[in-house]
């Protein structure tokens, strides 16, 4: 701990990101650079069914960040040698808008970053779907970032665990998400694009209800007597997340169990009112 | 496509075509509710988002400078299609991508002369905004390209282009301006910014984004913008906004590039059927009077909502 904050009060340090940097990720009011406190999440908004032939889709925002995940299955696999006798597969696609950051970039199928992405995700959920239910097939999830602030990650992973749910797909517990990042000594949650490059950070999932941990994600670098604080934080706001999103599934199954009982279908009109 | 109908299903479906008769009982110069939303994309310089039905699609048009090229021709502007796999799922990797290839390509074919305007020019034969547009097929049930060009539509109407004005460098001394660069380090640093000119680009080296235009201008020839319409020609009849078994049914397909004032600017044909020159003639006709009609009704939409919303209309 003393070794920590000889490092932290180094001159050194505070030549490199005090404030003397272009780039101020607090100021002296406690406040970052979007005018956020720092434990302040940016505003959280999903919907569910976005998509008209998916089996299940929801679109998430985290402020400028907007993700849209669509899931189809359980289904017969399209490629059967890939099935497992005893569990079904769970298979993630990425794909990131050209338009999606700040300069304008065309992402090949392969990419090897998206291809990580889509590998972590598909390792967080993995556990938490109850794939021994459905036996050699296949759950397909395609996610879409149509626009990327910082926080792709958690955004992707909130977004699948509500096209999850739209899905009728059995989980084990909702899974949310949130990245933290560290300023000296202050921890600071949901980041954004600027913040990501700027500070260490981690993205943590996790199971609200147990309190389980399903990932962690960091690819900076921290000291490890800081990670404890940021990766605790992380945590709590998975939790505030996970009601948010409980919320918008009890609202829109209210919905459609209220249209059930008028005998009413889903119709265009209502859909309109809420995404167009 | 790997969509497959059978026999049964096509003949059901076409017969009812030739009675007038389509399965979601709309008449055959229907469309589907059209529903067009502007600015969806913060980061892009103008954006929308078209539906027809339950085919979406998401555009982006991002400008950047660029440097002329040795031809002096400027105003380009770069295309792409991405169809996501949620969109054709019974497509594998490999098809989606010789799909988005097509589409790219036709998007770029009919869009490049259209968006090659002197507007993007910043400076003559030296620096230029290049479009990116970029598209991505959300969702697809009949009808893509209609949705696809209804959607770069909105989105080119949705574009601001930045103002910018151009700077000429003085030599202190000299009496005439002298273009910076092959000077030398020294007189440029002496040189003082001589004038900022509106309008009077010529002399330019360089340019200056002018303040508080955030907003940026409109492309000046916006409400003329073409609208696609696609025929789906099953001799006698024909027939717009197919679904995606009644556009397997048509065996000749044609894509009507149309502005509202009424000019023919592109045709493109899909399906391998001939056609008879006769029943082209007739069909450009009516098609012609169509997106006339499409188009006016877009303009007076999104015209009327600031551009920013429009709600269905057919």
């Amino acid at each position: 701990m003393s070794e920590m904050e000889e490092i932290v009060g180094s001159p050194f340090l505070n030549k490199l990101s005090g404030p003397e940097s272009r780039f101020e990720p607090l100021n002296s009011g406690n406040l970052r650079s979007d005018g956020r406190r720092p434990l302040e999440l940016r505003s959280f908004e999903a919907e569910l069914t976005t998509h008209p032939s998916a089996d299940g889709s929801a679109s998430v925002s985290h402020g400028l960040t907007q993700v849209t995940a669509c899931v189809y299955g359980p289904r017969e696999a399209k490629n059967r040698g890939l099935t497992m006798h005893d569990r079904a597969l769970v298979n993630v696609e990425v794909s990131v808008a050209p338009w999606a950051g700040e300069m304008r970039r065309l992402r090949s199928r392969g990419d090897k970053r998206t291809l990580e992405f889509a590998a972590s995700i598909k390792s967080t959920f993995e556990p938490v779907i109850q794939t021994t239910l459905y036996a050699r097939s296949e759950i397909d999830i395609h996610i879409h970032v149509l626009q990327l602030d910082g926080g792709l990650l958690q955004a992707s992973i909130n977004a699948t665990t509500l096209a999850l749910v739209d899905a009728g797909v059995p989980m084990l517990d909702y899974v949310s998400s949130l990245s933290a990042g560290l300023y000296h000594t202050t921890a600071m949650l949901d980041l954004t694009s600027v913040e990501e490059s700027d500070l260490p950070s981690v993205t943590v999932a996790v199971l609200p209800r147990s309190g389980k941990v399903t990932l962690v994600s960091m690819e900076t670098r921290l000291h490890v007597d800081r990670f404890e604080e940021m990766f605790k934080l992380a945590m709590e706001g998975g939790k505030v997340l996970r009601g948010e999103m409980d919320r918008v599934v009890r609202e829109r199954t209210a919905a459609l169990a209220r249209q059930m009982e008028g005998g009413v279908a889903l119709k265009e009109d209502d859909k309109m009112d809420t995404d167009l | 496509m790997a969509y497959q109908l059978s026999k049964a299903e096509s003949s059901y479906t076409a017969s009812g075509l030739l009675l007038s008769q389509r399965l979601d009982g709309r008449s055959l110069l229907d469309y589907r509710p059209i529903t067009v939303e502007a600015g969806v994309a913060p980061t892009a310089n103008g954006s929308a988002r078209a539906r027809i039905g339950d085919t979406e699609v998401v555009v982006a048009v991002k400008l950047d400078v660029k440097k002329m090229g040795e031809d002096g021709e400027g105003g380009r502007c770069v295309c792409s299609v991405e169809c996501s796999p949620s969109a054709y799922p019974q497509l594998d990797r490999d098809s989606l991508s010789d799909l988005s290839a097509d589409l790219s390509t036709l998007l770029s074919t009919y869009l490049t002369p259209i968006v090659s305007t002197p507007e993007l020019l910043i400076i003559p034969s030296q620096l230029y905004w290049q479009a990116s547009v970029d598209a991505l097929v959300l969702s697809s049930s009949g009808n893509v390209h209609d949705t696809l060009f209804a959607a770069v539509r909105a989105a080119l109407w949705d574009l601001r282009v930045p103002r910018t004005r151009g700077v000429v460098y003085e030599v202190p001394g000299g009496g005439d301006d002298v273009a910076m660069g092959e000077d030398g380090g020294s007189s440029v640093e002496k040189a003082g910014v001589l004038d900022h000119m509106r309008g009077m680009k010529r002399g330019a080296v360089d340019f200056d984004l002018v303040d508080g235009a955030d907003d940026g201008t409109p492309l000046e020839g916006r409400s003329d913008l073409p609208v696609c319409v696609t025929l789906n020609l099953l001799s006698p009849v024909f027939y717009l906004d197919a679904t995606i078994p009644e556009e397997l049914c048509a065996p000749t397909r044609l894509l009507l590039f149309i502005r509202p004032s009424g000019t023919l600017c592109g045709i493109h044909k899909l399906g391998e059927a001939e056609l008879p020159p006769a029943e082209l003639k007739e069909a450009l006709q009516e098609g012609v009077r169509l997106g006339k009609e499409l188009g006016g009704a877009m303009n007076a939409r999104m015209g009327g909502m600031g551009g920013k919303r429009m709600g269905p209309f057919s």
